[in-house]
């Protein structure tokens, strides 16, 4: 028998709906036509056997005994659920746990961009007024950006006219 | 002034911190002058949110993994963002840290007021320098060109009470104008542009985490189809033992309509038959006799 027998669909689509960016509600959107779809191919069926007036048969035709063995073979019978013979379930899985490393990338990623945003909101305050900072200061707090001798730049010293900057050869 | 025009590197920092946000996700873009505004940020922003969420495993068939693809995930143990700071915490240690002895030592301040002077521009210290080694602060020495002194610093007095307040002001605006563009702009912006950057990016995360429907959604629709199969088959069932019986019940009804007919053939027949001409022409001559006694009652 059956693991579980669905009739409506149990996922919240309003709260999954929510979740879904702006540009991919269309997504969303055909994803959602395919699950009422599989809704309405359910409900096209009854659940359960209908029952079917045998007595009424019984008094019409002249050989009851034919409608009896009928009604016993129809009220027996066993109709096995069918089973997902493809094992598409654990192929979604897969799918689900491949899917899951790449979102957990990705939201790692996301979470080292709100901590390292949040440091700076932390620290920015701190830095030293401008009519404290002195040269001094300036190269402890900014050393990739102070006067280096041993890193000279060309003129005018701004970072896309360096050599290896991205932009450099469209200038 | 010179401490100010320093602050342009905050500025550049914060400028080259888009930048290189920007590159990120657009790999190449030769328009520089967009980068400066905020607004455009937020766009570039919004951009690699889309990139990924609820349908990005889906998407990744049919658009290229851009950001994924240039910042490799996880393999930095340390920010660029992190490695800044710990600098400036360094810097904080030497220059404000516990071993810097500010109370006796206070760091030097770009005063707001000039110091005190001497006929309206001379600095005082000037004065104070010979004090220590002669005993007196200052040695007058009069010689021939002495009347020029009078009429050089008679015209720098005049000036000084008549445009100096004013261009005095006018260079504190000045500075006030380069404090705000290079120092307390680009603090604000940078700012502004950390507090977007965590709310963009708590907003990705949580509709990554919207995956989970569509997971279960699929999975659903495995036990959903199945469902739809069963019910098909016991409607088959059904329908099948149905049409059987009501197969037989069409037999039955036939074959009884069919008897009646022939019966009712038969005895209409068997009649027609039993009428003689004789019995047939009494019947009409029976029938004329009728009419004519009723034509003439009429």
């Amino acid at each position: 028998m059956a693991a579980r027998r669905l009739a409506v669909s149990a996922v919240d689509w309003t709260a999954f709906k929510q979740r879904v960016p702006p540009r991919q509600q269309e997504f969303f959107k055909a994803f959602k036509s395919k699950n009422d779809n599989f809704v309405n191919r359910v409900h096209q069926y009854p659940a359960d056997l209908p029952k079917i007036d045998f007595s009424y048969y019984k008094g019409k035709l002249p050989f009851p005994a034919l409608v009896d063995e009928f009604q016993k073979g129809y009220e027996n019978v066993s109709i096995p659920y069918p089973t997902d013979k493809s094992n598409t379930v654990r192929e979604i899985e897969n799918q689900e746990k491949e899917a899951l490393e790449v979102s957990k990338k990705f939201r790692a990623e996301r979470q080292q961009e709100i901590d390292d945003a949040k440091l700076v909101l932390s620290k920015i305050d701190s830095l030293p007024k401008p009519d404290e900072m002195t040269m001094e200061m300036y190269a402890y707090y900014f050393p990739e950006k102070a006067i280096n001798p041993q890193r000279p730049t060309f003129w005018p010293h701004i970072p896309k006219m360096q050599p290896g900057h991205p932009d450099s050869h469209l200038i | 002034m010179l401490c100010v025009v320093r602050w342009t590197t905050l500025n550049e920092w914060v400028k080259t911190q888009q930048e290189k946000h920007v590159h990120k996700q657009q790999g190449n873009n030769a328009d520089d002058e967009d980068h400066n505004h905020l607004g455009n940020e937020r766009k570039e922003r919004n951009f690699l949110v889309i990139i990924r969420g609820v349908f990005g495993t889906l998407l990744k068939n049919h658009t290229p993994f851009r950001v994924l693809a240039v910042i490799p995930a996880g393999s930095r143990s340390k920010s660029e963002v992190a490695k800044q700071i710990e600098q400036w915490d360094k810097a904080q240690q030497i220059f404000y840290g516990p071993e810097r002895d500010t109370k006796n030592f206070p760091h030097p301040v770009q005063p707001v007021e000039s110091g005190k002077v001497r006929l309206g521009f001379i600095p005082e210290e000037w004065f104070q320098f010979l004090y220590p080694k002669t005993g007196v602060t200052e040695i007058w020495v009069v010689d021939h060109g002495f009347a020029e002194v009078i009429g050089f610093y008679g015209a720098i007095f005049v000036l000084t009470k008549t445009v100096g307040g004013r261009l005095a002001k006018w260079m504190d605006d000045k500075n006030d104008k380069v404090i705000e563009e290079r120092y307390a702009k680009p603090v604000e912006k940078a700012k502004a542009m950390c507090q977007e950057a965590v709310k963009a990016n708590e907003q990705a995360i949580w509709q990554e985490e919207g995956q989970k429907y569509l997971w279960e959604a699929k999975k659903e629709h495995v036990a959903l189809q199945l469902e739809a199969a069963y019910r098909r088959r016991l409607d088959q069932v059904y329908k099948e033992v149905k049409n059987r019986l009501d197969y037989h019940m069409e037999v039955q009804s036939v074959k009884r309509r069919f008897e009646q007919q022939h019966m009712v053939n038969w005895i209409v027949k068997s009649v027609k038959q039993s009428i003689t001409p004789q019995q047939e022409q009494e019947n009409i001559r029976s029938c004329i006799a009728t009419l004519n006694s009723l034509a003439k009652t009429a």
